[in-house]
């Protein structure tokens, strides 16, 4: 009994005596500070420290030494970005371009205009101006209005026959003459206004309305046609201005001379008998 | 202005190509790495071989040091690796029983030193002469500890790293490592009973 108690008193006196060691406050610490311990020799610090130099210089001559491969990955990344770049610029221009291409589709008057060189008889359809809303777009609208021609500035858009404009698209009454059609409230021109002619829904609406009133449209690639296809604008022409038989006679003749070439098929459903 | 430095920049430093900053960082650190494996292998060529082991590997291993422990872990952890090795080399060489005659012969040296500063010192007063006493007392209790409780305890004391980071070192729990340290401060504590009021 005394023996464990003993023990017990004494464990608890370590315990404290740990603690306090902990805490820098037991004297064991302060005997083991002062103590002498040894110290590496000169040479050997000297060793060392030589090392070390020599570790640098060396690090240093390979850095010299050593080609920098660095700029490898990166002239790669910069030229996978410049072509990515160069395709990304490229498929948006195609893309802009394809828009145009059916834009100018869907304007097939604009290209008549063009074309009306090629035209062997000189028609109203030359009145036709298609463009001046593009031409608008770029000038004040005070101006554009005064360089515009009266007839043109009602409805440019409409088709032009013997310097009327064809009522095709103006439903009137069966009881109403010709000559009243006039006096019905007209159809408000996109191009009239200007503001709403700049938009590009107003622009839409305005091809749409333009190729309503067209019976065939035209082939619009005039610069690559063949004598072919110059022959078949003519006949179109003659079509749209419903001059049946002289187109009947043109491909007729066209049809003697390119007896292999296909016809466009509206071309012939205008044409029916033929 | 260079004492302000921390062990981190220093060593930076070092690797950016500076030697001044390793030398200051040697200065620092010397003793105390020497100390540590001296008093693990009783045996100067031994630990200067292995101090020169580890500072060699600082020198080189510049890509495995990193911030997330302090350089001064770091350091005591390429000393510990580098003792570990050494122990492993000694029981696979049979020239063991040679080292360990080294190793008597410095045990046998350190003694006759401690005699030589105790006849040294044996005009002056009765005070200095028990203070060698105690200090060859607690060398001889270090001695006789076993060797994990000898490497904690020389890491806490003379190194000044905290429990964690001894742990962190001997790679070993926190409870495990103070266990360690408390029963060889309890071991110390009872050979120097005589010297050390309770």
């Amino acid at each position: 009994m005394n023996i464990k108690s003993k023990s017990t008193s004494t464990d608890k006196q370590d315990e404290v005596f740990f603690e306090q060691y902990l805490q820098g406050k037991s004297t064991l610490s302060d005997i083991y500070q002062n103590t002498d311990c040894p110290k590496p020799s000169n040479e050997l610090d000297q060793s060392i420290l030589n090392a070390a130099k020599t570790s640098i210089e060396n690090s240093k001559l390979s850095n010299v030494m050593r080609p920098n491969h660095w700029y490898q990955p990166l002239s790669w990344a910069a030229s996978i970005a410049i072509f990515s770049l160069v395709g990304l610029l490229t498929l948006n221009t195609w893309e802009s371009e394809q828009d145009n291409l059916e834009q100018e589709l869907l304007q097939p008057q604009a290209i008549s205009e063009e074309r009306s060189v090629f035209s062997p008889v000189s028609s109203g359809i030359s009145n036709f101006d298609s463009n001046s809303h593009l031409k608008k777009r770029n000038k004040p609208l005070s101006q554009s209005k005064e360089m515009i021609p009266q007839e043109v500035k009602n409805d440019s858009r409409k088709l032009l026959y013997k310097n009327e404009a064809i009522p095709e698209m103006q439903a009137a009454p069966a009881y109403m003459g010709r000559n009243q059609i006039g006096t019905l409230p007209k159809r408000k021109s996109l191009n009239s206004d200007g503001a709403l002619a700049s938009t590009p829904a107003a622009i839409a609406d305005e091809i749409i309305e333009t190729k309503q009133s067209t019976l065939i449209p035209q082939k619009q690639d005039v610069t690559h046609s063949t004598d072919q296809e110059i022959w078949l604008n003519r006949v179109r022409l003659l079509i749209n201005k419903n001059k049946i038989d002289e187109a009947h006679e043109l491909i007729a003749q066209f049809r003697i001379k390119y007896p292999d070439y296909p016809i466009d098929p509206i071309i012939l459903q205008n044409l029916a008998p033929y | 202005m260079l004492n302000k430095v921390t062990d981190e920049q220093l060593i930076h430093s070092f690797y950016k190509g500076e030697v001044e900053a390793f030398e200051n960082l040697y200065s620092r650190y010397k003793k105390a790495i020497y100390h540590y494996f001296f008093r693990q292998v009783h045996s100067k060529s031994i630990a200067d071989e292995l101090h020169q082991d580890v500072w060699l590997k600082i020198i080189k291993s510049s890509s495995t040091f990193k911030q997330q422990s302090s350089f001064k872990t770091w350091l005591y952890q390429v000393a510990h690796n580098c003792l570990i090795d050494h122990y492993r080399q000694n029981t696979r060489q049979p020239l063991s029983l040679i080292q360990s005659y080294d190793k008597q012969n410095e045990v046998n040296l350190e003694l006759s030193e401690a005699v030589e500063v105790v006849n040294h010192h044996a005009d002056e007063p009765d005070e200095k002469l028990l203070e060698n006493q105690i200090h060859y007392a607690l060398i001889q209790g270090i001695d006789t500890l076993p060797e994990e409780q000898k490497e904690v305890f020389l890491l806490h004391e003379k190194s000044g790293l905290t429990l964690q980071d001894i742990a962190l070192i001997t790679d070993s729990s926190f409870e495990s490592t103070k266990s360690r340290l408390r029963y060889a401060v309890k071991k110390l504590r009872h050979q120097l009973a005589q010297y050390i009021p309770t």
